[in-house]
């Protein structure tokens, strides 16, 4: 086997001698208790902690004063750093001869090492099922899902399976006001609809990518979708909106669940 | 009072053993709902425990191409083992069997001066047998119940620390500073890397070694500087509990899950 570019030579070496047929079935894994125990009971076995690690350097790239615009060299660094990440995650995860891997995190930190570096990271418990099956989605890649271990269950148990995180991103600069029509507002209760356009535009493109991504993996729907808007270190005009979510297709045709018991918890969380 | 030269254990241990011999009344640092999911599972609170330790730890001076952090971390793990020690000879002076609910924490009290504290709580086995003694884990009791039901049993707290450096000139340094295009920075993640990659190595291979089969890791954590000799510094460390197998004395798990629907407010992890 080749090595995937980024895995460090000594990590394959020793995540080779984690997989289940050889032998030690020591697993490590960041999910909670209650994740670990459902996600067992859901048919899989944890297989390890994998992680995809990368330092990137974001480039540099200035809005037009007054005009509402994507920012295409931020928005490709957001996504080029993501997958190196999640490419490597994903290699390990390979590795280990997993099915998939569950409770993905996907973070963005930017590092004291620099003011344009950040760490872009992606940390998950890769899983192998008990009963041998289809889980691996259609590019041949180890299912990825950033649901928790409960959702997993409960979305197991009602008939799907996680085909992979899919994501768009967006950063976008949002136009000032003109000086005069600034001045026009001062006291009055407005919209302001050059900004809602922006808020508008920059959402949608995120959520259409999204949808793209879901559309290349045959999903059936994405769920968990979190739409958020990163103001990272751009200053006030310049925002990332980001759009990450798990495409899900059907296990079996009916998606009913076991009618669930009803109880009233005596504490409020 | 005669002062302690360090080694074996600080004599006020005595007096804690002491005082707590003498005393029916028993502290804990567990919740209620920690200690009704322990009382399910046949365990009992002892006391609560403490190991603690103040440690000077100085970074090395590095000089090109040396820049030896060796030292340095196993320092640090020092700290924290020697913590972790002093809480279990506590819980065994106790004759407890166990130490659940460990909070692991760090302060700087000074330049260079570092204190390590392992705060848990003490338990015992009534009655039934527990599959080793002197576990001890970071997990709080509803966890540690839910295990034993569910056929595991902790075994150890442990944690793995690894560092790695690499140099990078001032000449790189100012590259860096001047450019505006997109490209991922090898030097950095190279350290990154390797410092996580060797942390979690070491981590498999404790875990082994206190005999799991398996751990759930509770925290990671990764702390990066630049030394003055233009070293990149990254710091990895991986805590958490290692589990083993274990069904023998205990009941059944229960057979599935059950579903259920709280009526309150759903919300979500994160």
């Amino acid at each position: 086997m080749t090595a995937p570019e980024g895995v460090p030579e000594d990590a394959l070496r020793r995540l080779t001698e984690m997989r289940p047929d050889h032998g030690s079935g020591l697993f490590t894994s960041d999910l909670s208790v209650n994740e670990f125990l459902l996600v067992r009971e859901a048919g899989f076995r944890p297989l390890g902690l994998v992680l995809g690690s990368s330092i990137y350097h974001v480039g540099f790239q200035l809005g037009r004063w007054g005009r509402n615009q994507e920012l295409d060299v931020l928005s490709t660094a957001m996504y080029h750093a993501r997958e190196l990440a999640m490419t490597r995650m994903e290699a390990e995860a390979d590795v280990l001869g997993a099915d998939g891997i569950v409770g993905v995190r996907l973070e963005i930190e930017f590092k004291e090492f620099g003011s344009d570096l950040a760490e872009f990271v992606a940390v998950g418990t890769a899983v192998k099922a008990e009963q041998p099956g289809q889980w691996r989605n259609n590019t041949g890649k180890p299912f990825t899902s950033d649901l928790s271990g409960q959702d997993f269950w409960t979305l197991v148990q009602a008939g799907y399976a996680p085909l992979g995180m899919v994501m768009g991103t967006c950063v976008y600069h949002i136009a000032h006001q003109r000086l005069w029509r600034a001045i026009g507002n001062i006291g009055q209760n407005v919209e302001i609809p050059q900004f809602t356009e922006a808020l508008y535009d920059a959402r949608e493109l995120a959520m259409a990518r999204m949808q793209a991504e879901a559309e290349q993996l045959e999903a059936e729907g994405i769920v968990g979708v979190q739409l958020l808007s990163l103001p990272h270190r751009w200053g006030g005009h310049t925002t990332e909106f980001f759009a990450i979510g798990t495409a899900v297709k059907p296990l079996r045709a009916d998606h009913t669940i076991a009618k669930p018991q009803l109880v009233l918890p005596l504490a409020d969380r | 009072m005669t002062e302690w030269d360090g080694r074996g254990m600080p004599p006020v241990i005595d007096r804690r053993i002491a005082r707590f011999e003498n005393s029916r009344s028993r502290a804990s640092l567990l919740s209620a709902q920690d200690a009704a999911a322990i009382k399910a599972v046949d365990l009992e609170p002892v006391g609560d425990v403490m190991g603690c330790t103040v440690q000077q730890i100085t970074p090395p001076y590095t000089f090109a191409p040396y820049a030896d952090y060796q030292g340095y971390a196993e320092a640090r793990q020092r700290g924290y083992r020697i913590a972790l020690d002093r809480l279990r000879h506590e819980a065994t002076r106790l004759h407890a069997d166990g130490v659940i609910g460990i909070r692991l924490t760090t302060e700087v009290q000074a330049n260079s001066i570092e204190e390590f504290v392992a705060l848990g709580t003490a338990v015992r086995a009534r009655g039934g047998r527990l599959p080793r003694t002197g576990f001890r884990t970071e997990l709080p009791g509803p966890d540690v119940a839910k295990l034993l039901f569910a056929g595991w049993a902790p075994v150890d707290l442990v944690f793995a620390l690894a560092i790695r450096t690499r140099l990078f000139s001032p000449q790189s340094r100012q590259q860096l500073q001047m450019a505006y295009d997109n490209f991922e920075v090898d030097a950095h993640t190279t350290v990154v890397t390797a410092a996580r990659a060797a942390a979690r190595a070491d981590f498999g291979k404790r875990v082994a070694q206190a005999h799991g089969e398996g751990a759930i890791i509770s925290s990671m954590s990764l702390v990066t500087w630049s030394d003055p000799m233009y070293y990149l510094v990254a710091q990895a460390g991986v805590f958490g509990t290692a589990l083993a197998r274990y069904t023998e004395g205990r009941p059944p798990a229960p057979a599935s899950t059950l579903t259920i629907m709280p009526l309150n407010a759903g919300r979500r992890r994160k």
